[in-house]
């Protein structure tokens, strides 16, 4: 979930292209435990690509990221885990497996923002408009500016993912 | 404007004449797959937000493949958990053990789904069954949407025609060819894509091959990829109690990239971690030391698969030292196995077999241990896929794989053939 009119403002915690799904959001051990608690698959989070990470990152922080992220099998633990932490997630390019288990875990996030890591640094202030698509260093002053997700997307993410989103549905409706 | 299949497919759908590219639909599937290692979790997802019925239990299959095998209570619980909903909900096409089996593998066994369908399943290798002519797109966790409400959202996406010529050499498997053409493809081209895959090479493969090609394109992120039903489809179509209505691409479809490829000079390939397009020719690896070959998953399982590996190892034994593992996808390809002799060479080479698992391509069964390297006909190759972070995952075809159990290293099968036993 996100503050104030979809907005988060943090550290940024940068990596680069072709994180994987199993392997890198969360290590494949973690999969194969079954634990869907965000909370517990929190302490997890992208843990194998920097182990400070989940010790250390707060809510509100935002994970920047190069291109194809979430590569790999469709596990929704590693989204799970995004959410779990709190964190949004701004990558220049996410694959399409990883971008729709972010829906259905309800992350916050811009997945198309290419060009977002020569305006971020590892530990750099930002702050985050997801329905605008706006991603601004507040060291440096620069801004970003990157499509937003459809309205409709968005308001399943609002909601808190899929699961949330449909607690909100009238069943007769949408059989 | 011509319309690709994705179109046609999610036009039909959503009750919709045309899509446009890029538009999100409602579309209610024809067919849903799911497995024992996630659909406990939906059944608590479907309690979560306040819903009773499954909405597409006439229309799902549930499949036991993760764990068919556990003596985990967490696992025994939910199985028994299974087998009380399906039966409660009215899921009639469940296969418990005895006719268990990969679920991406089963529907087609059973001609659960039909060129011009729309699939939606859980698991991520969904778009295999597109070698069926049908669009299969894997949803992961998003399925308990289709559970609670019978529909999905999708984006229609772009479409790529992907156009293979050219007569395989002796010792290249669909693998080989599958393994070449999602390198060349490539995730940036591939990624939320619908691949249409024809050529004579496409034509001449069976349905097998047709399922290995499909497969691998969710390596390189594809949403679906299809091959046109053709002569070989109805083939395997007329002996199931249905008839196929295939759906095709108007001629003036648009395309994103018509891409040809041409297969005759390919030589077997080898996929080295961290991604199985990561591929070098088998003759640059020769040599190099296995402690464990495994014949088997949803793309490496199927018959095509245990007759190159039997085919491979008659008249040898596995080296001692070395494990293989041979997991036919399902039962019915056991069954099928068994019928042509294939099972009693493999244990008479002293292979290992088990039936119907996803086994180490899930870290199970045979999990590797430190730094142990395995030679796998499996889906993926990155770190800790079987186990062990430390451990090498080898990807190739069946033949080299299970040759490689002979003599400890990776091995050219033909280097074997018509040697002696030692």
């Amino acid at each position: 979930m996100t503050g104030e009119e979809g907005r988060m403002k943090g550290r940024a915690w940068v990596f680069g292209d072709d994180v994987l799904n199993d392997g890198g959001v969360v290590p494949g051990e973690v999969i194969r435990k079954l634990i869907v608690d965000p909370r517990v698959l929190a302490t997890h989070c992208m843990a194998s690509m920097n182990p400070r990470f989940p010790g250390e990152a707060k809510p509100g922080d935002v994970i920047v990221a190069g291109r194809r992220f979430g590569k790999g099998q469709m596990h929704v633990t590693g989204p799970l885990s995004i959410k779990g932490s709190g964190v949004g997630l701004v990558t220049e390019s996410m694959t399409r497996g990883f971008f729709r288990l972010c829906v259905t875990a309800g992350v916050p996030m811009i997945p198309f923002a290419p060009g977002v890591r020569e305006i971020v640094r590892e530990g750099d202030p930002v702050e985050v408009d997801f329905r605008r698509g706006r991603i601004a260093n507040l060291a440096t002053g620069q801004v970003l500016e990157a499509p937003p997700l459809p309205d409709f997307l968005w308001e399943i993410i609002e909601a808190g993912g899929e699961r949330e989103w449909l607690k909100r549905q009238p069943q007769e409706t949408v059989a | 404007m011509g319309q690709t299949i994705a179109q046609k497919v999610l036009a039909r759908a959503a009750g919709r004449k045309t899509v446009p590219v890029g538009e999100i639909v409602w579309a209610t599937p024809d067919v849903v797959i799911c497995h024992d290692h996630n659909f406990p979790r939906f059944l608590d997802g479907m309690q979560a937000v306040g819903r009773k019925q499954i909405a597409v239990a006439d229309r799902l299959l549930v499949g036991i493949d993760h764990r068919p095998y556990s003596d985990d209570p967490v696992i025994v619980r939910a199985r028994r958990r299974i087998r009380e909903e399906v039966k409660s909900q009215g899921v009639k096409r469940f296969f418990d053990l005895g006719e268990h089996g990969i679920s991406h593998n089963l529907p087609v066994d059973h001609g659960t789904v039909r060129p011009g369908q729309l699939v939606i399943a859980s698991d991520s290798r969904a778009p295999a069954l597109g070698a069926t002519g049908a669009m299969s797109i894997p949803l992961g966790g998003g399925l308990l949407v289709v559970l609670a409400t019978g529909r999905a959202w999708l984006r229609v996406p772009q479409s790529l025609r992907v156009v293979v010529g050219g007569t395989p050499r002796p010792g290249v498997m669909s693998r080989d060819i599958a393994a070449y053409l999602i390198r060349e493809i490539g995730p940036d081209l591939g990624d939320y894509k619908s691949i249409e895959l024809g050529g004579p090479t496409i034509a001449a493969m069976d349905m097998d091959a047709r399922q290995t090609v499909c497969n691998a394109m969710v390596d390189i992120g594809v949403k679906a990829a299809i091959v046109p039903a053709d002569e070989v489809t109805l083939a395997w179509a007329a002996q199931f109690d249905w008839k196929a209505e295939p759906v095709h691409a108007d001629p003036d479809a648009e395309y994103e990239r018509v891409l040809e490829f041409d297969v005759s000079a390919l030589e077997p390939q080898i996929a080295l971690p961290p991604d199985p397009t990561n591929i070098r020719p088998l003759s640059e690896m020769l040599g190099r030391k296995v402690h464990q070959a495994f014949v088997g998953s949803c793309i490496g399982g199927k018959l095509e698969d245990i007759r190159a590996a039997a085919n491979a190892v008659r008249g040898h034994k596995v080296k001692p030292g070395v494990r293989l593992l041979v997991i036919p996808a399902t039962t019915v390809i056991y069954q099928k196995a068994l019928a042509e002799g294939l099972i009693e060479i493999l244990a008479a080479a002293n292979a290992d077999i088990a039936v119907g698992a996803c086994g180490p391509c899930y870290g199970t069964l045979a999990p590797l241990e430190g730094d142990e390297v395995c030679i796998a006909t499996s889906t993926r190759n990155e770190s800790g896929r079987m186990g062990s972070e430390a451990a090498t995952v080898l990807l190739s075809n069946a033949a080299v794989a299970a040759a490689s159990a002979i003599t400890g290293e990776i091995t050219d099968p033909r280097s074997l053939a018509g040697k002696a036993a030692a």
